[in-house]
């Protein structure tokens, strides 16, 4: 799986990803250098569980996907069977087309169980 | 020979007559559609040249900045991938850092990109003012755009930090005093203009001495009370008009366009809240869902607001939720928070169009 998330960072505009539970636990982490690795893993995991509670009150268990827009940057969540994919991405990047290889890497995450 | 040159002609004449039309009637895609059509043909200059235009026309439309940027990269495709490769191979100073960031920063417009490769240069070359000051720049200017306390005080340590280094810079101490001008600091600034009108004056240095001049008189002043007073008042749902009312903006211009979103196909439903949690207007196809859709929006919100603050990505824009109950969008717009709920037939597209519509109508005038 790190080995996905790694080949996943060398994509343009990708700044770091990483593989949280559903409980918001960090599997696994690939942060590039200028990020801080504790402060995204931390925040990722808090805005997935945030999210989670706030859907579970009008009644949505759980999403397939978030695409979080920032003023200077991007979070993007995507889940992956029992886990979900969260990619920091750079605010200038072609959106649909980084999520055609977010979603390729997802999908490779979720074949190996 | 003269057949090919004949096409050519043709396309080129075909390729003005576009750009002349989306002239006369301009619009991002529509500059973006010429600038692409001029690339593919190979004529970069008229397709730099267009996206400049589009650029000075529509600075803030992402897919005008792309497409300046992408013409831009091919343009400087060279001297990009020279400065890059000494980077990695750990044979740049910090020139070579300071021209890489200057080339995204002022070229390409990718900010940033460029403080993160200017933070990268500074990360092996502590001391260099040039870094420092490029550093200051783009967090001054994140400043003016979203007015978070953590953009300010990185702007002024960066410049701090290059006038130390380099006392004679004229440029570090200008930002530097147009800083604290821009939070009213003017006690700091006045110093600093002093001595710039002395030593390189210039229109800038005396527009800024003059609106010094022209500030109120102010007693000591907390820097920190400064910068989250000014961090809060410039938040959604804070900024103007009595807690429950729609701020700046008119209630019935928010409520003609909530009823213009409940036509859409599959709509469920939609919420416009303030930052504080203060449901504004709701509308749902479950009475039910109303009080607990607001809610669910406003907690959103402030998840991804919180994470981007300490993300250091700036301040939350928008997000796109996908449910197993249909697409939730969520905008900020200004002063309020816009949520909507739709399902099948509704498209993502026609969604992002509705919050791109609820971002101009809820910005104050």
């Amino acid at each position: 799986m790190k080995q996905v998330l790694t080949e996943l960072n060398t994509e343009v505009g990708v700044k770091g990803s990483i593989l949280l539970t559903e409980d918001g636990l960090v599997m696994a982490a690939e942060i590039s250098g200028t990020l801080d690795h504790e402060t995204v893993a931390a925040n990722a995991s808090s805005t997935l569980m945030a999210t989670k509670k706030a859907l579970r009150s009008v009644g949505i268990e759980g999403f397939s996907r978030f695409i979080c827009n920032s003023r200077f940057g991007k979070m993007v969540f995507v889940e992956t069977g029992d886990m979900y994919l969260v990619v920091v991405l750079d605010k200038s990047i072609n959106l649909d087309y980084t999520m055609m290889t977010v979603s390729a890497a997802a999908r490779r995450i979720k074949s190996m169980g | 020979m003269g057949l090919f040159d004949s096409a050519s002609d043709k396309k080129k004449k075909e390729l003005a007559a576009l750009r002349k039309a989306v002239e006369a009637s301009p619009s991002p895609a529509g500059f973006v559609s010429v600038v692409e059509k001029y690339a593919a043909a190979g004529d970069l200059i008229a397709a730099a040249d267009t996206a400049r235009q589009a650029m000075k026309q529509f600075p803030t439309a992402e897919k005008v900045q792309q497409a300046y940027q992408n013409v831009r990269r091919i343009e400087l495709q060279g001297q990009i991938q020279d400065l890059t490769r000494a980077i990695t191979e750990g044979r740049a100073g910090a020139g070579e850092f300071d021209r890489l960031a200057v080339i995204y920063s002022q070229e390409l417009g990718n900010k940033t990109k460029a403080y993160e490769i200017a933070r990268e240069g500074l990360a092996k070359y502590k001391k260099a003012a040039g870094l420092h000051l490029l550093c200051g720049e783009i967090r001054a200017d994140r400043y003016a755009e979203d007015h978070l306390a953590n953009d300010w005080i990185e702007a002024r340590n960066h410049l701090e930090k290059a006038v130390e280094l380099s006392p004679a810079t004229t440029m570090a101490r200008l930002h530097l005093a147009q800083l604290f001008v821009m939070v009213g600091l003017t006690a700091e600034a006045k110093p600093i203009v002093d001595k710039l009108a002395a030593e390189a004056p210039s229109e800038t240095v005396e527009a800024l001495a003059r609106q010094i001049a022209a500030a109120p008189a102010a007693g000591p002043v907390d820097v920190e009370t400064r910068l989250a007073e000014l961090q809060k008042a410039k938040a959604p749902g804070s900024a103007g008009g009595a807690p429950g009312t729609a701020g700046a903006v008119d209630k019935n211009v928010l409520e003609a366009y909530l009823g213009r979103m409940e036509k859409i196909d599959g709509f469920k439903a939609a919420a416009i809240v303030a930052a504080d949690g203060q449901v504004l207007l709701v509308k749902s196809v479950k009475p039910e869902l109303s009080a607990a859709f607001g809610q669910l929006v406003h907690a959103i919100y402030l998840a991804c607001e919180e994470s981007s603050h300490r993300m250091d990505i700036g301040s939350f824009v928008s997000g796109e939720i996908d449910t197993p109950r249909g697409t939730i969008e969520v905008a900020e717009g200004g002063h309020l928070v816009l949520g909507i709920l739709a399902g099948e037939p509704a498209k993502t597209a026609q969604l992002r169009k509705a919050t791109e519509e609820f971002a101009a109508i809820s910005r104050p005038a």
